[in-house]
């Protein structure tokens, strides 16, 4: 049961964060899928909830110079939907469409899934390979910070009180890019995702890879080591670095137990998925068509 | 959620004792914990945690009692309820300090169980958030001990 509440429907960005900044207790809404659900279970009562839906501009959905700007409240449906993101950020796309289940896609935003930081999500990851930076405002300015930075452990991240957030921004690939995202998990929220970048030279060497791991630790990371490893491999020599490659990701994760599973199943598991998306990318780049299926994963 | 520390400590074990025996020090030590009261001597205590995980903000008044006090150690229990969250918290913790030269080896063992939807919840960040605050307590004990 809900308990009452006053709801504030601010039209703009100022009157919001002069809302909040008198309030700073009220609880931000968009599409609610994570909200709702705290307050149904009593957890959280907030006396005011400030609806950010009917801000002008909190919604736009657009591309310039290879950045997509992603308002806060485009929920996974839009993204799903969207010709420039299906045609330009396919990864992106593919996500979305497996975000949890179309009711909560339809409803469920971009930023409230950033804002909530639950670990157990899929956007953070994936947005940390297009190096992502978030954007907040407030009574008292604007202000971006790297996705990395952003999410600091689970349901934690550096916003303020009284600041809202207002997209983010995702700076595409450079050309001669492949990508792959694979989530993993027999409940709705995944277990593990993974997701992976890798950019070849004109002589199919790899010159920039991007390894993110989420779900499995406190907050999803990138993983330098791993990375590394791939530069300055070709194609014919990356097949063999499969097991160092998921050592690499295994070791550089920091897993919680929980109802998803122990912190031993998770390190293997980001083991053997860490070499798999290899295995994708890797069939990617080389343009051969991959017919795998790993139970209880999806690959984007 | 079971957390277990050991932090070298540069004073003595009696210095360490001293503080910990303290009430107002060592509530100064425990991140999140305030309104900390005496209700018998070495034996009952009363106390306010406070915690906040994202939206989810926990405030559990806690009826501390020692249970033991071995040579060396101590081992106190603890438990409260969040009426509002409709949570209950259960703690134990144990406390050796051991001389080491002319300093101490201070070794905390805390057990708990966070009992309710949020327990369910959140087993996970609980585990984490625990690991933090001794951790937290462990450095700010030395603060007081050694400053």
């Amino acid at each position: 049961m809900l308990r009452a509440f006053d709801l504030h429907r601010p039209a703009t960005l100022a009157e919001a964060g002069a809302l909040l900044a008198r309030r700073p207790e009220a609880a931000l809404y968009a599409g609610g899928t994570e909200l709702l659900l705290l307050m149904k279970a009593g957890l959280v009562r907030p006396a005011d909830v400030i609806d950010v839906k009917r801000i002008a501009d909190l919604d736009g959905l657009t591309e310039t110079d290879g950045t997509l700007a992603i308002g806060a409240t485009v929920t996974h449906r839009t993204l799903e939907r969207s010709e420039i993101v299906r045609t330009r950020w396919p990864l992106v796309a593919g996500v979305a469409t497996h975000v949890a289940n179309v009711r909560v896609r339809n409803v469920g935003t971009v930023g409230g899934n950033l804002a909530f930081a639950d670990p157990h999500s899929d956007l953070a990851t994936l947005f940390l390979l297009f190096d992502a930076t978030v954007h907040l405002a407030s009574a008292a300015g604007a202000r971006e910070r790297p996705l990395a930075d952003f999410v600091r452990g689970p349901y934690d991240t550096t916003r303020r009180p009284d600041e809202i957030l207002t997209g983010v921004r995702l700076r595409a690939w450079p050309p001669r890019s492949v990508g792959v995202y694979v989530k993993f998990g027999l409940h709705e929220r995944p277990t593990l995702g993974l997701g992976l970048a890798v950019t070849l030279d004109a002589g199919d060497r790899v010159v920039a890879a991007r390894l993110a791991v989420g779900c499995v630790s406190g907050r999803p990371h990138r993983v330098a080591p791993a990375e590394r490893a791939l530069v300055g491999h070709g194609l014919g020599t990356l097949s063999r670095l499969m097991d160092e490659f998921g050592a690499l990701a295994a070791d550089a994760v920091d897993p919680v137990s929980d109802v998803h599973g122990g912190g031993d199943y998770k390190r293997e598991l980001t083991r053997v998925f860490a070499r798999r998306v290899l295995g994708v990318a890797l069939a990617r780049a080389e343009d051969r068509p991959l017919a795998v299926r790993y139970p209880h994963a999806v690959v984007v | 959620m079971r957390v277990a520390r050991e932090v070298v400590l540069a004073a003595g074990v009696e210095r360490v004792w001293a503080t910990l025996w303290d009430v107002p020090r060592m509530v100064g030590c425990v991140p999140g914990c305030v309104e900390a009261r005496e209700v018998e001597p070495r034996r009952r205590y009363e106390a306010r945690m406070s915690q906040k995980v994202g939206p989810i903000a926990l405030s559990v008044p806690l009826e501390i009692r020692v249970r033991e006090e071995p040579p060396g150690g101590l081992a106190v229990e603890a438990r409260g309820r969040d009426g509002r969250l409709a949570a209950e918290v259960r703690m134990s913790v144990r406390l050796a300090v051991e001389p080491v030269g002319t300093g101490s080896r201070l070794a905390v063992e805390a057990e708990g169980q966070v009992l309710g939807t949020l327990g369910a919840l959140g087993a996970g960040v609980i585990q984490r958030r625990a690991e933090e605050l001794v951790a937290e307590f462990a450095a700010r004990l030395r603060r007081a001990v050694e400053g």
